[in-house]
């Protein structure tokens, strides 16, 4: 997250006072809906983790809802017009579509992935479910990548833009946070907060006075499979759907509710290409190939590295294109703000330019030879950091810039500006060859095999920081 | 949800603290935690309450499916075997359930007295182990009233001996579907609270046969997990419980010392008529765990705890809530610390702007 635990709450003693939540960016930071988004909501039966009802289709019409008599029976045929969807989902994307698929939230979320994996080899399902759990796995697969475009989980998004004047508790109840973000007319926030608390917003039945549905299910579930008089059979079935279906419409205007509100940030624009370029391949190969977990180490290895690379590109991206963002960004040194005080000139075959930066921001989080590039410019330029100094004030400190390539474009820089700076963009492109050779011939030891053979480098003798300094380059 | 045994040590032990959920502890021979809401709140409590039955279902199904058939216990005996070190077949396995049924006092006293002899023949006479004892009985040493029963009794799932401390080591099942062996932490720190209890009352059976023997066990347990595919069992995992141990053993001293002024205060009148002048201590998670969350709260009503724990950490006790409130909305402050506080709290939130 770009702020800092003080700046969040001090943001939720503010938010608490105007009476509604305030945002933490000004673009929702998936970018818009592409043109195939879709909705999935499902109610679950506690611990069973089985789905009893779901409720699916395109998200800007009216959901189709399913609803389970039956759920824990081995005969899934019941699933097949969900299923269709999937599939039907699953050949737009391997065509070539690009895809969102919004849930009220990751618990819902892990409902479809685990219905992927109940299914996906289960010989006894129809071929058509067995489809729709490689689909749902596929999905499910990407929620493992941060700033993945594809799995909108609508309440951990709310919580990423938004802050309520409640406790992060009470934030995790999807109905209470979408009524901070959007308070009712007229109502005091806190009672509307209240009410809107009283049923469950997890992809569960209620089970409270006055609304023991959860308890009344299973009781019409038994009378349903015990009893011989199809009139009494079919009103419990009946019975049983209008309350699952219930439940699951509500889910999904919860997810609507807060689609829309993450939607009308104000700066949400299209989403990043290149980020949904990736994505979509790595979806396409999951549809195609399976989605399975890594256990392997070297592939672990491999793995851990491609999330790390993409953690933080997704930090840098979050902080590039949204400005409240920045200013966090900026407050907490990750990106360098300041005014130019001098450029270097830049001559063939002399000695790299300096540019000085005074910066009044508290922290800087960048030490000496980090490599950086410029923010908001549409060149491409490297610098390296050359050194520190005292600036003109008590609270003011320069930072000296060695540009290192892109020395055409330093005329874009002029003294007096205002200037912003990042650490240099993360290679997206992980050669996976060399990186696997680069694994596989590391010492395994960390995790399979023999400690590795110590080559014995002795300490030399004498002054520990100037044999220290002399490893820095000059 | 249960007040007794091991469930009721987990509950302190996440928040040794509070008095008010000693108070209804104590208040459990007398009232249900639902009453004793109902007395110190004065309504009726609306919120979701109790296990749902097919929690309740799932749980049952999962540990009879684990110890099918009665006395043979086939898919516990293959999930454990590995972990002793003998096949499957040649696991040695005692049901004290079922061979002293249910919850009466004297079923439980006769557990307690089989669990005994069990302990007693492989710890002290060195016969062969039995490897697996199902449902024993094991009594936590408490150090007050016996008359105090009803949480001393800890009944973990099973035990099995454990080769490599040469004692035997508790275990419990716990319905939960795991995916590529992960537990969700918020689901985790229960259990290993419970698991923790077991070792505890272990410790203390293993010392009442001989001092000193206790030393053989270490923070460590079982769990048994499901996996996605109907209720086939996890490979058990084995949980360190450095942490969880300790924090047990804190919540019997904070439940001992609680009781003491508990009951002083009380002065002979029902324990439910102190919870005014009780000592709460309101956290986050009590939301989600405590049915009393909703009358503390009320009781803190101008707190900063009601913004969470991290809140609550970094604006300290000092300034009601409603009146940062007003300061950060730009309130004239009436002295200095409020004018350091307001000015601390704009610049904070103004970072990135507040408006839409």
């Amino acid at each position: 997250m770009s702020y800092s635990q003080q700046e969040i709450v001090a943001k939720r003693v503010f938010a608490r006072g105007a009476g509604r939540a305030i945002p933490l960016a000004r673009s929702f930071s998936m970018g818009a809906d592409p043109d195939l988004t879709i909705g999935v909501c499902t109610i679950k039966i506690v611990t069973e983790e089985q789905v009893q009802a779901i409720a699916f289709g395109p998200i800007d019409q009216p959901p189709q809802i399913l609803t389970r008599l039956d759920p824990l029976s081995r005969d899934v045929s019941d699933l097949t017009p969900f299923a269709q969807f999937m599939v039907t989902t699953g050949a737009a994307i391997s065509a070539g579509a690009n895809v969102r698929l919004w849930t009220a939230h990751e618990a819902g979320m892990e409902t479809i992935d685990l219905l992927g994996r109940r299914y996906v080899n289960n010989s006894e399902a129809p071929q058509i479910v067995r489809d729709m759990g490689r689909v749902c796995r596929a999905f499910g697969a990407q929620l493992q990548y941060s700033g993945q475009p594809i799995i909108a989980c609508a309440l951990e998004q709310l919580l990423k833009h938004f802050v309520s004047g409640q406790s992060p508790a009470e934030d995790r109840h999807l109905a209470s946070l979408v009524t901070w973000v959007n308070p009712p007319r007229g109502q005091d926030v806190f009672e509307a907060t209240s009410a809107a608390a009283l049923l469950p917003a997890s992809g569960i039945l209620p089970n409270i006075p006055g609304r023991m549905d959860d308890a009344r299910v299973e009781v019409l579930r038994r009378v349903a499979k015990n009893t011989r008089d199809p009139a009494q059979r079919a009103a419990a079935h009946a019975e049983m759907h209008n309350l699952l279906a219930a439940a699951a419409q509500r889910e999904w205007d919860l997810m609507v509710r807060a689609r829309n509100s993450l939607l009308a940030l104000p700066d949400t624009a299209p989403a990043d290409a290149d980020v949904v370029g990736e994505a979509q391949d790595r979806l396409t190969y999951h549809l195609g190939g399976g989605a399975f977990s890594v256990v392997q180490p070297h592939a672990v290895s491999l793995e851990l590295k491609r999330r790390e690379a993409n953690d933080a590109a997704t930090a840098q991206r979050a902080w590039r294109d949204d400005p409240m963002r920045r200013a966090a960004a900026v407050r907490r040194g990750r990106v360098l703000e300041g005014e130019i005080l001098s450029i270097g000139a830049y001559t063939r075959g002399g000695p790299r330019p300096i540019m000085e930066i005074a910066t009044r921001q508290p922290i800087v989080r960048l030490r000496q030879n980090d490599k950086i590039t410029p923010l908001d410019q549409t060149f491409s330029m490297e610098a390296e950091v050359a050194g520190f100094g005292v600036g003109r004030h008590a609270d003011e400190r320069i930072v000296r810039v060695r540009i290192i390539a892109g020395f055409k474009y330093m005329s874009a820089f002029t003294i007096g500006a205002i200037t912003a700076w990042e650490g240099a963009a993360v290679n997206l492109i992980i050669r996976e060859t060399q990186m696997s050779q680069h694994i596989a011939q590391r010492a395994p030891w960390p995790l399979t095999g023999a400690p590795p053979h110590d080559a014995g480098s002795p300490i030399a003798a004498g002054d520990l920081v100037a044999a220290a300094n002399a490893l820095l380059r000059p | 949800m249960s007040l007794s045994g091991s469930t009721l040590l987990a509950r302190v032990a996440m928040n040794p603290a509070c008095q008010l959920q000693a108070a209804m502890a104590l208040d459990r021979q007398t009232r249900t935690e639902k009453q004793f809401f109902e007395a110190v709140a004065g309504k009726p409590f609306t919120g979701e309450y109790g296990e749902r039955d097919s929690a309740r279902r799932r749980g049952a199904k999962f540990e009879r499916n684990l110890l099918q058939p009665p006395g043979d216990a086939r898919l516990l005996r293959e999930a454990i075997a590995p972990i002793i070190g003998v096949a499957p077949d040649q696991v040695t396995l005692r049901d004290l359930d079922n061979e002293a049924p249910g919850g009466a006092q004297a079923s439980r006293f006769k557990r307690i007295g089989l669990t005994r002899a069990l302990l007693k023949a492989a710890l002290v006479n060195g016969a062969p182990p039995v490897h697996v004892i199902i449902k024993p009985t094991l009594v936590l040493n408490t150090g007050i009233s016996p008359n105090d029963v009803h949480w001393r009794y800890i009944e973990p799932d099973f035990i099995f001996w454990y080769p490599p401390l040469q004692c035997y080591v508790p275990g419990d099942f716990k319905s939960f579907v795991v995916r590529d062996g992960i537990v969700p932490g918020d689901k985790l720190e229960r259990v290993r609270l419970q698991l923790a209890c077991d070792v505890v009352a272990l410790r203390d059976e293993m010392h009442a046969l001989r001092p000193g023997l206790e030393q053989r066990l270490g923070p460590t347990g079982y769990l048994v997990f499901a996996t996605p595919y109907g209720l086939k069992p996890d490979t058990p995992r084995r949980e360190d419980l450095s942490g969880a141990v300790p924090m047990i053993l804190k919540a019997i001293q904070a439940f001992k010392a609680h009781r003491e002024q508990i009951l002083a205060t009380a002065a002979g009148a029902p324990i439910v008529t102190t919870a005014p002048d009780l000592a709460l201590n309101y956290q986050e998670k009590c939301v989600a765990t405590c049915i009393l969350a909703g009358y503390c709260r009320q009781r803190i009503a101008d707190d900063p705890r009601l913004l969470g724990d991290v809140a609550s950490e970094l604006l300290g006790r000092g300034i009601p809530l409603q009146r940062m409130v007003e300061l950060v909305h730009g309130a004239a402050p009436a002295n200095a610390e409020e004018a350091r506080l307001q000015h601390d709290l704009q610049a904070a939130a103004n970072v990135g702007g507040t408006r839409r």
